[in-house]
């Protein structure tokens, strides 16, 4: 069986973030902000939540090594600054210690008497967003497998990479289909690199959530990005459905069209490998 | 404390007014033949503009959807039906506040809670309020459940956020169970407020808070909100707001008035059921800060906390206009 992998600091697994950075991530979603912004906004709360759940009394525990793969135009870089910007991969450990910023964001919570009170709080800051250009998804899926690759290679026995894949647009460099299903044949003894895929939208009210093969994809371009989607591996199809969505057999790791809440919910359960030993 | 009229700057003055034409224009709106409309005071005194007072008090129910769904997380980690719940007890005793006077709690308002979920619609209260679907705000001050200690932020100097243990009364319990039985939500409501505007008369007419998260499993509760909305006294006709609540990710819609800017069906539905906001709620609204525009509804989509926060403050504020 797939996926059943520990994940410890001796065995520890991959999650790589491939983010399109292209113009028209620049468009303005309903929440009055672009979509490259509110992107970065999630991935920069999800490594911070990642490494919350590494932290313990003794320092953080390096059980994931973290990329993003940024693209745009016709480049394809590390999405890291700083120290961070030299390889793809880092161990959380490095990631934890090198921010870009850390900044103060207002933010209104629950005062626990049924008000709201505004609260400062500390964001850290990794991942700064960026729109202009082509999309050159299949030089940045082409990275990916050279990054993935060399990974898996020295982590024989690891739970497998998963990459989360987020576009908004049509790849302006050739067809990517064979490049993802490249990325997907990697693999370590615990099964194939997961690659899942997120295409954001700024309006809500048509995504399209875990589909099946069943599932009505109107395009071809939507029923390619299906196909180059790994099906969720049982843990995550749970967690999914946990969190309300309508997962049947054979649904993918794929949101097409997604909202703002897509997009933070496509992130935490693509983040969420199984629960990792040596707590 | 209310003022309808002297509004500050006349900007807001000229909101309200044209707020006012759309909703002496809106359906269901009975004007004479041959009247002009103008948005003179004259007009407004139609309608929403009874004194509320001991003699003459007003009706408020809240009808809380607690299906399922309502156990689901807010992004603030606690459950929409938790948070809910707190914000309904906190509106419960800022009334009951508003309404005390050297001599007590004075009658100014008649308050009760429909819930539904699990097989039906019911009392939100619980014990000896459960008997009653309506009760004076008195009544309600001497009778909570209990009395929690609970831990509140609250700001200090320099910005710094200090915790207060404060007490904090409990009228209603979180639930979350079974389906969305909307209908039955609103047909209760129906029920109870037909009944009170007919001892009511000349009061100022009921307001009804409804909230939900979901899609109706009983049918289409359009027709339903409709006879909700036709009950009336002398003074108008009830006020049915609606609050749709969800996690709290992308930015709520706040008193829309064009149904156009909502793309989720019910949440147009929804939009339809809700009466448009009269002039003591555009008041409250514009001074929290909202932009209403001419039209602007009683209606939240896509609420997170604090437009939760806020539609609980801005519906539950008729103003106490006598004898204070």
């Amino acid at each position: 069986m797939a996926y059943q992998a520990e994940i410890s600091r001796e065995s520890p697994t991959c999650i790589l973030f491939v983010i399109d950075q292209s113009g028209s991530m620049d468009e303005i979603t309903e929440a009055g902000r672009s979509k490259a912004a509110f992107v970065a906004d999630v991935l920069n709360k999800t490594l911070y939540t990642l490494i919350t759940s590494c932290s313990k009394s003794d320092g953080v525990r390096n059980y994931f090594d973290v990329g993003v793969i940024a693209y745009a135009g016709s480049q394809v870089t590390s999405g890291f600054g700083g120290a961070l910007a030299g390889e793809i991969v880092h161990p959380i450990q490095a990631i934890s210690e090198n921010t870009l910023r850390v900044e103060e964001r207002k933010k209104k919570v629950d005062d626990g008497a049924g008000g709201i009170i505004e609260l400062t709080t500390k964001f850290p800051v990794w991942f700064d967003p960026k729109s202009e250009g082509g999309t050159p998804m299949r030089a940045a899926l082409g990275k990916t497998i050279e990054t993935v690759g060399g990974w898996c290679e020295q982590h024989r026995g690891s739970y497998p990479p998963t990459i989360l894949h987020v576009t908004d647009g049509q790849s302006t460099d050739g067809a990517p289909e064979e490049m993802a299903d490249g990325l997907r044949q990697i693999s370590t003894k615990d099964g194939q690199a997961l690659l899942f895929n997120l295409h954001v939208n700024t309006t809500a009210g048509s995504e399209i959530v875990f589909p099946t093969a069943e599932t009505d994809l109107n395009d071809e371009y939507s029923r390619m990005l299906f196909r180059m989607s790994s099906p969720l591996p049982a843990h995550l199809a749970k967690f999914a459905g946990d969190k309300g969505y309508s997962i049947a057999d054979g649904s993918r790791g794929f949101i097409f069209n997604g909202d703002p809440q897509c997009v933070v919910d496509f992130f935490e359960i693509g983040t969420r490998p199984r629960l990792v030993a040596d707590r | 404390m209310m003022r309808l009229f002297a509004a500050k700057n006349s900007n807001r003055r000229e909101k309200l007014e044209m707020a006012a034409i759309a909703w002496n224009s809106g359906a269901g709106r009975r004007l004479l033949p041959g009247r002009r409309l103008w948005p003179s005071a004259g007009v407004w005194a139609l309608s929403y503009q009874a004194e509320i007072s001991r003699t003459s008090p007003t009706a408020i129910l809240m009808v809380m959807d607690q299906s399922t769904s309502m156990n689901h997380r807010l992004n603030s980690g606690q459950s929409k039906a938790a948070f809910l719940a707190d914000v309904l007890n906190k509106t419960l005793y800022t009334i009951i506040t508003n309404c005390s006077k050297a001599d007590g709690v004075r009658d100014y308002f008649h308050v009760g809670v429909v819930a539904y979920g699990g097989k039906d619609a019911s009392n939100g209260f619980r014990g000896a309020l459960g008997e009653e679907p309506l009760h004076v705000i008195s009544r309600l001050a001497e009778a909570p459940l209990r009395v929690e200690t609970r831990t509140k932020k609250v700001a200090g100097l320099n910005g710094d956020v200090v915790e207060q243990q404060v007490r904090f009364p409990i009228w209603f319990e979180p639930r979350s169970h079974g389906k969305t039985l909307m209908c039955a939500g609103l047909n209760a409501a129906v029920k109870i407020l037909d009944q009170w505007c007919s001892e009511h008369p000349s009061a100022f007419p009921p307001t009804v808070l409804h909230v939900t998260d979901g899609h109706p499993s009983d049918g289409d509760p359009e027709p339903t909100a409709d006879r909700l909305k036709s009950l009336a006294t002398n003074d108008g006709g009830c006020l049915l707001f609606n609050l749709h609540v969800d996690t709290g990710e992308g930015e709520p819609l706040i008193f829309p008035n064009d149904e156009r800017a909502i793309k989720d069906r019910f949440g147009k539905a929804l939009f339809r059921m809700s009466s448009l906001l009269p002039p003591h709620a555009l008041e409250a609204a514009a001074r929290k800060g909202y932009d209403v525009r001419p039209g602007a509804r009683g209606f939240v989509f896509n609420a997170g906390i604090e437009a939760i926060a806020d539609f609980f403050d801005i519906g539950t504020r008729p103003a106490i206009s006598a004898d204070r």
